[in-house]
């Protein structure tokens, strides 16, 4: 893609936006109880 | 014009350094903010103190050499910021609660009940952090040089002053604070730099094209020959997402939520932020296509590819916000850097372990925290003068000594309950040790691996701590004691509530 190797593409368009949504669902998930936890 | 944006910024750190130092009161305040910022304060603090002067200034260079496996140690790095929260964010938040915990030491303490813990990883956090500070303060030198058209040594002497009466004055709070202003500054900069830069070459399928034509290789995720091969892949992955936790700057910042729900939206804004910031290294890459068109001179190290693109192909003003987003991140992950290193000495080694936990007065906690500072920016100044090594190489050794003397010890022992002291003292001895050393031994070619220096020490760490934790008896901790009975205390609070409904 881009002119780039697909190692490369991979890990620029697949891996780093995954990391990405990642970081987003840990914030949704982890704090899903967290109120009930810290009453 | 860039010169005077330059002094406007460093004005804008010098003010926030001065209001923060009214609000020193103690250590804790010091070198933890006393646990008072919002979810955006530690996010961009944990953001902009990843992103450092290795960053801004070594990985630019080296792209420029090598092409784009060296945006491998970015990508790594944001998934390595995820690893950290996943792992890491709310037992730390928690335990620092409960134990009143300043340093990764302190935790350690806690959870081993043992100071020789405490004292190898205090060694450990200063050693990586001398190193790392030295990487910060060439890249200091390197951007002063051409922003103030003085020569390095003056440029660095400059840039220490600075860097020296808004950390010592206003400590953590200083810190976090110019951490969020000087990463907005980055991604203004990083953001400029890549869609202008982008813009010269003639776009990204134009950019590729012509570095596969220098080199096949530098359009590769890891090159087919020679020493960024597969092997430099696979020990970037571990250095840099398994190695974030380690990172003693970054991961003391979880410390400093006011709230732990606050942490909820923190993990996406820093990775999402650094990642954006990382666009920078691109600057490498572009320099290497303009210096092969002829339109800019070969850089004479490459750690200047990042100042010269900047001054060579933007307007004065523009290249002064990317000036001042560079020495943003240099001088946001010194701070942090100073204020780790003091606190190994004040509170892990001359208070914990000399002083036998025997409390000192506010003041004198305070004044002692000050002048250690000091001592450290005063000892890394020297160390930089004839620094040994490129940016680049120096920062990334550094990131292996605390990777592998750290993360075994802080993840797994808080993971897995059936870690043990002896594991622990072991597993960060050989870390320590086998970081510096293999390092020692790699840069004087007496024995140089296909793998990094510091992913091998991690592995041999982690490996050794899980296999004589399991040969040893298993000790209780304090740390999970106190969970036990927080979980107990609800469990009994809930069957109470249960009683009185029915």
């Amino acid at each position: 893609m881009f002119g780039l190797a697909p190692s490369m593409s991979i890990m620029l368009f697949v891996f780093w936006p995954l990391a990405l949504i990642s970081s987003c669902l840990w914030g949704v998930f982890a704090f899903k109880n967290e109120k009930r936890e810290e009453a | 014009m860039i010169l005077t944006i330059g002094i406007i910024y460093l004005l804008v750190i010098l003010v926030i350094g001065f209001v923060s130092m009214k609000k020193q009161k103690d250590m804790d305040t010091f070198y933890t903010g006393g646990r008072s910022f919002g979810p955006w304060m530690v996010a961009l603090a944990i953001s902009s103190t990843t992103m450092s002067g290795f960053g801004f200034i070594g990985l630019p260079g080296l792209a420029y050499q090598n092409g784009y496996p060296m945006l491998m140690i970015s990508i790594f790095a944001t998934a390595g910021i995820f690893v950290s929260f996943f792992i890491l964010a709310k037992p730390m938040r928690r335990i620092t609660q409960k134990f009143g915990a300043l340093t990764i030491p302190d935790l350690l303490e806690v959870r081993y009940n043992s100071k020789a813990v405490r004292g190898i990883a205090a060694l450990a956090i200063l050693g990586g952090a001398i190193g790392y500070q030295m990487a910060q303060y060439k890249a200091l030198g390197n951007m002063l040089q051409t922003v103030l058209g003085v020569d390095y040594k003056l440029a660095l002497f400059i840039g220490v002053v600075i860097l020296t009466f808004y950390v010592v004055g206003g400590g953590m709070i200083s810190a976090v604070w110019t951490d969020f202003v000087q990463m907005l500054v980055m991604i203004v900069g990083s953001l400029i730099v890549f869609i202008g830069g982008m813009k010269m070459v003639g776009g990204m399928t134009q950019l590729n094209t012509e570095l596969s034509a220098i080199n096949p290789d530098m359009v590769q995720a890891y090159h087919t020959v020679g020493p960024i091969g597969v092997f430099a892949f696979i020990s970037y992955f571990f250095i840099y997402v398994i190695g974030h936790q380690g990172q003693p700057h970054v991961v003391s910042k979880f410390y400093m939520i006011r709230k732990l729900s606050m942490l909820k939206w923190a993990c996406i804004i820093s990775a999402a932020t650094y990642a954006i910031s990382s666009l920078l290294i691109f600057s490498g890459m572009y320099s290497r296509v303009m210096v092969e068109r002829g339109e800019m001179p070969a850089p004479a190290s490459p750690d200047m590819v990042a100042p010269m693109f900047i001054e060579n192909f933007f307007s004065p003003l523009v290249a002064g916000i990317i000036f001042a987003a560079v020495m943003a991140a240099i001088m946001s992950t010194s701070e942090a850097f100073l204020l780790i290193a003091s606190s190994s000495i004040v509170r892990d080694i001359y208070q914990q372990i000399i002083k036998k936990g025997e409390a000192l007065p506010p003041r004198k906690e305070l004044a002692l925290s000050r002048m250690v500072t000091i001592v450290v920016i005063l000892l890394t100044f020297v160390l930089s003068i004839n620094p040994p090594d490129l940016v680049g190489w120096l920062g990334n050794a550094s990131w292996g000594i605390f990777s592998a003397s750290l993360v075994p010890v802080l993840s797994i022992g808080i993971l897995w309950k059936r870690a043990t002291r002896i594991g622990a003292i072991w597993s960060a001895s050989l870390g320590l040790t086998l970081s510096v050393g293999l390092y020692i031994l790699k840069i004087k070619e007496i024995y140089v691996p296909a793998l990094d220096t510091g992913a091998i020490a991690f592995i041999i760490s982690a490996v050794s701590f899980v296999i004589i934790s399991l040969l040893t008896k298993q000790e209780s901790s304090a740390m999970f004691e106190n969970d036990e009975e927080v979980k107990e205390i609800s469990t009994n609070n809930e069957a109470l509530s249960a009683d009185n409904i029915s």
